[in-house]
């Protein structure tokens, strides 16, 4: 299924994508991840690896290669509702050296991530790269319910920013999402587009299939804090100026249903149990890597307004701490500077 | 001893400023700068001879990978100086600090080498910012002076925190309005040694008091290079002036009103003619580094200003960095 045209040994970035039950969004996706909407790289820098595990609505191979001619494009039989046995599956296709991974195939991005994945491979070739995560529309899709957001309206919404054209516009019409709703100066939960070393992704020995929950439970913000949390994570970057923006689907986490509290208490014991003093945020300081857009900059002063929230709260009185913990936790003299 | 060979040599350029002299060698220091190894870098200080000249041991003792030269000027123009600096750099990237009266926060050279791994040929611009409250010229007129600037420095302890100097600080004049708009010039800027020599090194018509308008010539003159495909602003660090008698930004009670404007005129003049009509370098920056609590007031400020901007071109039309643009037409022009 490989393009006769990619030489894989040459490929600087694999990026994966995870696709269930949503071939619309996912299609979007992967546009946003082509040369058609990346600047400033080669089609041969990189490849497009989808994994779809097959549902009754599955995406079809033929519209997925036509987009580009770095996408490899597999279909698979799974039992389980986790998407950790896909994830591991993509994992040894890809072929780069660098690995995104994007564990939700409805978020597309905006132009400039594989550009500044490439920096930062360059700057370190073990760097953590984690996008910011914003949802399209007025709010979290968990509440769409009860403003009356639904795929139509969302159509509607991306058809006329004509995002194909300039996706800084998706800054226009979305909403911060819940991994790091206090903007990129607190610790991030997790990131659904983050990239690391493929070195990496061995390190921490790709997906824990024991996450078997629908949707891999918590497996995405365990293998962020992983990540986080390799030694060899020595820098770690967030792309201020770039998102990667859920599109409204039945997600696991991200449709309102009434038993939604419950499982988000499934997954959160399970994931507090793999962490010895409790799971957390990656409170490591992150340095910003990127040009920031007109667009993007309403985020950018909200989260420097909060940023700062923080640490006054944090540096002052009597439970006063180091901002970053997690770097102080990993490094006998951590680089970060308070 | 084989001598290492150094990645960066950073240039400082020094006339009659000991005490503030002093300040901006220990912020480059080892001691000081984070994540970086002496063996890393030279700084290569040159000092124009005046009546207080800095003193070569006390120099070694703050920075063990300093190289001191001190020389004698008939002129009044740094541009000398920078040329005589250029020669002695080892290194394939450089740093030009052409007022020697700067203090740098601590993760300027771990982040210049961080983008020099990124692109060699990338220009690094270090946004500058004036201690105390108002730009230096104005420091009389708001009751600013060296006492208070040095009260200010002890308060802070900035030797054990540089990112403090933020606490004290204002915009510098050369990016008024923040770090995300277009800059004026950089008195904190690294290109490669391959840069510097293509635009000719320091133009020696120069000749001005100060230099004139060679560092926003010089400044300029490297973003438009088409090898300087990366731009990078470092938005959590800053080069902080101190108060001293520097040509533009002494007091102006000291020179009268009418001096100084003819004198900018003729700054202006200079640079004019060289360039049709200068401008700011508008090409798009891309940031790089962790921005402090101390510098985020900095960065949402320049957000907001950046967002006026934005807003004011896309009302008329106009490209966000047309630099940007002239620069690829004149690649597409050159390669054709």
């Amino acid at each position: 299924m490989t393009h006769p045209s990619t030489p894989l040994n040459s490929i600087k970035i694999s990026v994966l994508v995870i696709v269930y039950k949503m071939p619309r969004q996912a299609l979007n996706t992967i546009y946003s991840l082509s040369v058609h909407h990346q600047k400033n790289v080669r089609e041969s820098d990189f490849e497009i690896v989808v994994v779809e595990n097959e549902s009754s609505n599955n995406l079809d191979e033929k519209d997925v290669l036509a987009i580009g001619a770095n996408i490899r494009y597999f279909r698979r039989q799974e039992s389980s509702a986790s998407p950790c046995g896909a994830i591991n599956f993509g994992l040894e296709k890809c072929a780069g050296k660098s690995i995104g991974l994007m564990i939700d195939g409805a978020r597309m991005v905006t132009p400039r991530i594989i550009e500044y994945a490439l920096l930062a491979q360059h700057a370190d070739a073990d760097s953590l790269i984690a996008v910011p995560g914003y949802n399209l529309g007025p709010l979290e899709h968990q509440f769409h319910l009860d403003i009356g957001y639904t795929e139509e309206v969302e159509k509607k919404l991306l058809e006329q920013t004509h995002w194909q054209q300039n996706g800084y516009r998706l800054f226009d019409i979305a909403n911060i999402s819940g991994a790091n709703d206090k903007g990129i100066f607190h610790p991030l939960l997790e990131c659904n587009c983050m990239f690391s070393s493929a070195k990496n992704f061995e390190r921490i020995a790709g997906a824990d299939e024991a996450f078997d929950l629908p949707g891999g439970g918590s497996i995405n913000l365990h293998m962020f804090r992983q990540l986080g949390m390799l030694k060899q994570t020595r820098h770690y970057f967030v792309t201020p100026g770039e998102g990667s923006f859920h599109q409204f689907h039945g997600g696991i986490t991200t449709q309102q249903a009434s038993d939604r509290e419950a499982v988000l208490e499934s997954h959160r014991k399970q994931l507090h149990s793999y962490w010895e003093d409790g799971f957390h945020a990656l409170r490591r300081e992150p340095m910003l890597l990127g040009a920031i857009g007109s667009h993007a900059q309403k985020f950018l002063q909200e989260s420097a307004a909060m940023g700062k929230k923080r640490f006054n709260w944090i540096t002052r009185g009597n439970n006063a701490r180091h901002p970053w913990l997690d770097d102080v936790a990993l490094f006998a003299s951590p680089d970060t500077s308070i | 001893m084989t001598p290492v060979m150094p990645k960066l040599s950073v240039i400082v350029i020094v006339y009659n400023m000991r005490e503030q002299a002093m300040n901006t060698l220990h912020s480059l220091s080892p001691a000081y700068q984070k994540n970086i190894a002496a063996d890393d870098y030279e700084v290569i200080v040159v000092e124009n001879r005046s009546a207080h000249n800095l003193n070569e041991t006390d120099i070694k003792k703050t920075l063990p990978n300093a190289r001191y030269f001190l020389r004698d000027e008939q002129g009044v123009s740094p541009v000398h100086a920078i040329n005589f600096a250029f020669q002695q750099c080892r290194a394939p990237m450089i740093g030009l600090m052409i007022d020697g009266a700067r203090m740098l926060t601590p993760r300027v050279l771990e982040y210049v080498l961080m983008a020099k791994r990124i692109d060699e040929n990338a220009l690094v611009a270090v946004p500058g910012y004036n201690l105390g409250p108002v730009e230096h010229q104005l420091a009389a007129e708001h009751d600013y002076n060296e006492t208070i600037e040095k009260q200010q420095l002890n308060n802070i302890e900035w030797q054990q925190n540089g990112y403090r100097l933020f606490d004290i600080s204002s915009l510098g004049g050369a990016n008024p309005t923040g770090v995300i708009n277009p800059l004026l010039e950089s008195n904190c800027v690294f290109a490669s040694k391959t840069s510097f020599e293509k635009i000719g090194w320091a133009d020696t018509a120069f000749t001005y008091p100060g230099g004139g308008s060679l560092n926003l010539h010089m400044f300029r003159s490297l973003g438009m290079l088409r090898e300087t495909n990366h731009y990078f602003i470092l938005p959590g660090e800053g080069s902080f002036h101190q108060l001293h008698g520097g040509v533009t930004t002494q007091d102006a009670r000291q020179q009268s009103k009418q001096d100084r404007e003819q004198m900018l005129k003729q700054f202006a003049r200079q640079i004019n003619k060289r360039w049709g009509v200068f401008s700011v370098l508008k090409r798009e920056p891309i940031l790089l580094g962790a921005v402090t609590t101390h510098a985020q007031r900095f960065l949402k400020s320049s957000s907001k200003e950046a967002t006026i901007r934005f807003s004011r071109l896309d009302e008329n039309m106009t490209a966000h960095w047309i630099d940007d643009l002239t620069r690829l037409k004149s690649d597409r022009q050159e390669s054709a």
